[in-house]
Order: structure tokens, then sequence, then C-alpha cells
């Protein structure tokens, strides 16, 4: 498997990190050296086995949907970056060159 | 106060006896704390103020007649990711490094309605991920045993503040070891427990299906008090339950371990360990031996040859998606760009240190397109293989003893530039969060440099009971973890 500065960047733009240059080929050598160890997974049988479970058996559990005030709201608009009233403020999404990056 | 070290029991009975005060007990904690932290660096935040407030809270709650709970006046120190209402909580990142919480975690509600005091959030691995508590953007912590190693990590603040005497009792998390692995560098009793037998209501997110919170102490009575206060399940914690309801207080002071089956695992035996935790491993079996238990070799083959790749995918790739909120907008730091695109980059790539951003690309990249079932899926079918030889090795076992760590603590900087060896320490410690078990670090003596050793007991889930009647067994041959560094309060 081939990983290079492209893989890096790809990786990098998914995980919506902005990553030095410089920084680039270290990332690959790490990345080179974790598949090689990831790849010895190959060695290990898993015919017929389902990858989706929980640790007890138990399915998803469900809660009835229901309203609750919590008394903290201002709090946690308070910790946010700016604010405007009860809403949080972000830049406009993005353009048709924003989404090609994505 | 006495100048040698209270245990929390001690500590509880004699502020609900009005034989000392909340207030002297923390007070002493405090000085403590500021003698000491120079050196150590274990906590990024003191809650002196809030400390003394609560603690004369409690001298009136005595004074007036009230329960004032089973670890009255106990100080206590709890992870930076465990969340306190008003008090920051850091993660030990750039990214939340002025972050205030809207609300109490649910474990730090329990210790403070059981009446113990938090004097500190303690310094960790940049959001739990690490071995050596260096990757701190408030740097590094000290191991009080030698200044010059690690207390391992990513925990190491809350083990070394228990280990120096700050506290008798401390929280972590552990996600592959992060509890075990830093009790075991700094000298201290640790235990993760049953992967949903404490709440994760307020604990900031590395790897959902693995975190677990936990606690540190010096003696198995003060650490089965904590465990009989934060066990149970927590309906905001969808994956947290409680099947019966352990005496933990009651296993540590009457343990019953005679006819107990231990399991030795043999792979952890032979040239893989520094000699006196091999030898450790020996004196621990003998003990529990002379209580009555009968030894039987055991085989860990899957979890030695596959864990570490598993964990290695499956924790990175619930990271990449844990850590996706952190795009400045709701929470911490914020850089501002043209768009909301430009702004999630910049904030992501100031906010988030090198080992963190190795992590998410990790995961992002097992979880992307041609990738996702030759890396996520495989090891998802991998770790369902892992649990299934746990299931194998208990139908024959009631618990296992072996190491926690290879080694002894790390020097400082042993690992820069080497990241992938770091991970290759985890081993013993990562296959018992793959499998939801609770494993439990048990002292075991102090060489003559000053180093401790210890053993890592790993029980069936949800019995994580007879971890701790395993360790008062232990711990009666063995001793309890002596401080370090001077005296205490």
């Amino acid at each position: 498997m081939e990983i290079d500065d492209k893989t890096i960047k790809m990786a990098a733009t998914l995980s919506g990190i902005e990553l030095e240059d410089e920084k680039t080929e270290a990332m690959a050598e790490f990345f080179k050296e974790m598949i090689g160890h990831f790849q010895g997974l190959e060695m290990c049988d898993v015919e017929g086995l389902d990858p989706f479970f929980n640790l007890d058996g138990s399915s998803c559990p469900f809660r009835e949907d229901v309203q609750v005030c919590w008394e903290n709201r201002d709090r946690a608009l308070e910790a946010g970056g700016l604010i405007e009233g009860a809403f949080f403020i972000v830049p406009p999404i993005g353009g048709a060159e924003v989404a090609d990056e994505i | 106060m006495k100048s040698e070290p209270m245990d929390a029991a001690v500590i509880a009975s004699a502020v609900a006896g009005r034989k000392c005060s909340a207030v002297e007990v923390v007070s002493a904690s405090l000085e403590r704390i500021a003698a000491q932290e120079p050196r150590l660096n274990a906590l990024i935040t003191v809650m002196a103020d809030r400390a003394l407030e609560r603690a004369a809270f409690i001298d009136r709650q005595v004074a007036s007649g009230g329960d004032p709970g089973p670890l009255a006046g106990v100080p206590v120190v709890v992870k930076d990711n465990l969340c306190t209402l008003g008090v920051r909580t850091t993660c030990g990142s750039r990214m939340l490094e002025n972050w205030n919480p809207p609300y109490d975690a649910d474990v730090v509600e329990m210790l403070e309605r059981a009446g113990s005091v938090i004097v500190g959030k303690s310094n960790m691995d940049e959001f739990a991920m690490g071995s050596t508590s260096e990757h701190s953007c408030f740097g590094p912590v000290s191991n009080p045993r030698d200044l010059s190693r690690v207390p391992g990590g990513s925990s190491g603040g809350s083990a070394a503040s228990v280990a120096a005497g700050y506290v008798p009792i401390a929280l972590g998390s552990d996600t592959g070891g992060s509890i075990r692995q830093p009790a075991a560098f700094c000298g201290v009793h640790g235990l993760k427990p049953t992967y949903g037998a404490v709440s994760r209501w307020g604990l900031v997110a590395f790897a959902s299906s693995l975190d677990q919170v936990g606690p540190f102490s010096r003696s198995v009575v003060d650490m089965a008090l904590t465990m009989d206060v934060i066990y149970g399940r927590d309906p905001r914690d969808s994956t947290s339950n409680e099947r019966g309801r352990p005496r933990f207080a009651e296993g540590a002071l009457n343990p019953s371990v005679r006819g107990m089956r231990v399991g030795i695992v043999r792979e952890f035996r032979e040239g893989v360990l520094d000699q006196p935790l091999a030898k450790a491993i020996e004196d621990a079996a003998l003990a529990l031996g002379e209580s009555g238990c009968t030894m039987a070799d055991v085989s860990l083959e899957e979890s030695v040859t596959f864990g570490l790749p598993c964990y290695y995918i499956i924790s990175p790739a619930e990271a990449s998606s844990n850590l996706a909120r952190f795009d400045g907008t709701r929470y911490g730091l914020r850089k501002d760009g043209p768009d909301f695109v430009s702004q999630l980059q910049r904030t992501r790539g100031a906010g988030f240190g090198d080992e963190v951003k190795r992590r998410i690309l990790t995961g992002s990249f097992v979880l992307s397109s041609g990738y996702y079932d030759a890396f996520y899926t495989t090891a998802l079918k991998v770790r369902k293989k892992i649990c299934a030889e746990f299931d194998r090795i208990f139908a024959s076992v009631d618990v296992i003893l072996m190491p926690t760590v290879p080694s002894f603590p790390f020097r400082k900087g042993d690992f820069d530039g080497d990241p992938v060896g770091m991970y290759k320490s985890d081993l013993f410690t990562l296959p018992v969060n793959l499998a939801g078990l609770p494993g439990m670090t048990v002292f075991t003596g102090l060489e003559r440099s000053g180093l401790p050793t210890s053993v890592q007991l790993v029980a069936p889930r949800w019995q994580d009971q007879r971890l701790i009647e395993c360790a008062a067994v232990i711990e009666g041959k063995f001793g309890r973890p002596p401080v370090a560094i001077g005296r205490c309060f």
C-alpha cells in the first residue's frame, strides 16, 4: 500500500486539520509504520464473524424524547466562541471550491 | 495534623467524629500541593478557594448533626477530562485551555455527594492520548518516585497526586491502560472497572466503547470505598449498567479468595519482562496460593498477537469521530477564517498537539472509503475474537494474574520521535479494554532504586469485587504503597 504526501493530505482534509507541509513527511513515515502493524491482522481468521456487537449483548437502549428544561444553557453558550442571543455564530460554509476540497 | 499518611477511611471517620475538621485536612492537602507542585506539575488547576468553602460546608454539616457521607472531608483530585461545573476542564489541550463546563460529571457529583472535597484537576496526556503524561500543553508531569522519569499516562497527574500524598484518592480514565499503567509507574493501586460499571457522563470522550473512569489509591480499603461511591447505573449514560450491587468495602476488609482459580499468563512470563516485575508475579501468585487459591497456566495468544493493531485501529477511529465536535463553534479555541471549513482547519491545526493529530488522521484514514473494510471492519471482528479468548479462559479460572507493564517507568524523552515504540508498551493493558473487563494494578513493592513493582489482576465482566478481594490479600503480604517525597498530611 502506497503512503505518500497525497495520502496524508487526504487524511488531513477528512480530519478537518490544517497540517503544516513540514510535518507531512513525518506523518507519512508514521502512517507507513502503523499500517505495517495493521496489516498483521490479515493473519487472524475472522471468517464468519459479525463485526457489529455490544460487549454485554444488549441492543441500543431507547429513551423517551422528552424536552427537559436545563438551567445552564447560558453557561453553555458563554463557553462557545462567538454568540448572538441564543445562537452560536459561524462563518459562511463556503462556495464550490470548498465543496471540492471536502 | 499527623505527619504520616492518612487514608480516606481514617479521614472520613475523623471528620465525621469531629476529631479533626475538614478544613484542617484540606488545608494540609493544599500545603503539600504548594510545596511539591513545582517539581511534579501533577495538577493543571488547584481549586483552593472552592475546596476550602466546601470543606467548611462539610464541617457545618457535621456540627449540625447531619450525615456528611462516607468520604466526609476527604480531599480528592480528578483528571482534567472530567467536567467540573464552573472550573476549567482542559483535557491537557490548547483546544480547551479556558473552557468552563456547564455541568458536573456524574462521578464528580457522586464524590461530592459522598462528602469528598475536590482540590484539583490533574494533568494528563492531551485528550487522554498517550502513555507518559508528556503530551500536555501544560507541560509534562514528573514521577514522584524518580523525578527524571515519567509517571505514565494518560492519567499521570492523578497517579502522581496519590503517590506524592497530595490526596488519598484520585480519579482517572482508562481507554487502553491509562489508569493501570500510571498506577504501576507511580507505585499506587489503580482500577479500571467493567465497561459500563461507572458512568461516562461528563467524561470528555476519547474512544467511547473503551473509556472508563476509575480510582487510584494507596490502600485497597480506600479503593473499595471509592468504588462503592462511583459504581452504578446512570440513566444519562446509555452504556452504563449495573449487575448486582457489589459491596466493595466488605470485600476489602474480609476478602474471600479461598478456592479461587488464578490464571497465570504464559506469554507474559518468559523473557518479556524486567526481572523484578516477573518476580512480582511469582510472589503475588505465592501470596494468593497461601490464601487458598489454586494456580493454572492460561494463554492469551490472540490478545498478544493481535491486540495492539486492533486497538490502534478502533481507538483512533472512535477518537476521530468524538473529536470532530471541536470546530471552534461551541467549545474553546477558535481561529477565524473566511468560511467555516477554514475556521475548522485552522482551529484544529492550532488547538491539537501532534499526538492527537496523529491519532485523528489515523482514525479518519481507517474509516475512509476503500480502507474501511480492510482495517476497521476487520478490527471489529478481531475484537470479537479477543473477547471470546477471555471468555474461554474465564470458563476455567476466576481471575487472571499478569503484568501491567513490561518495564520500569521510562525516562523522560525516551519516546520522543518514536510514538509507535510508546504504543507497544500498552501490550498488557489494552486487551482488557477491548474485552470490557475490569482490571486492577496492585502495588507489590519498591526496588532499592525506589522504583515500584506491581501486578495486574483481571476478572470477568461484573466481577470487579474479585479484584478488590485478591488485591486485599496481595496488599496484606506486600504492604501498602508508601508516599513518595517527604512527609504527608
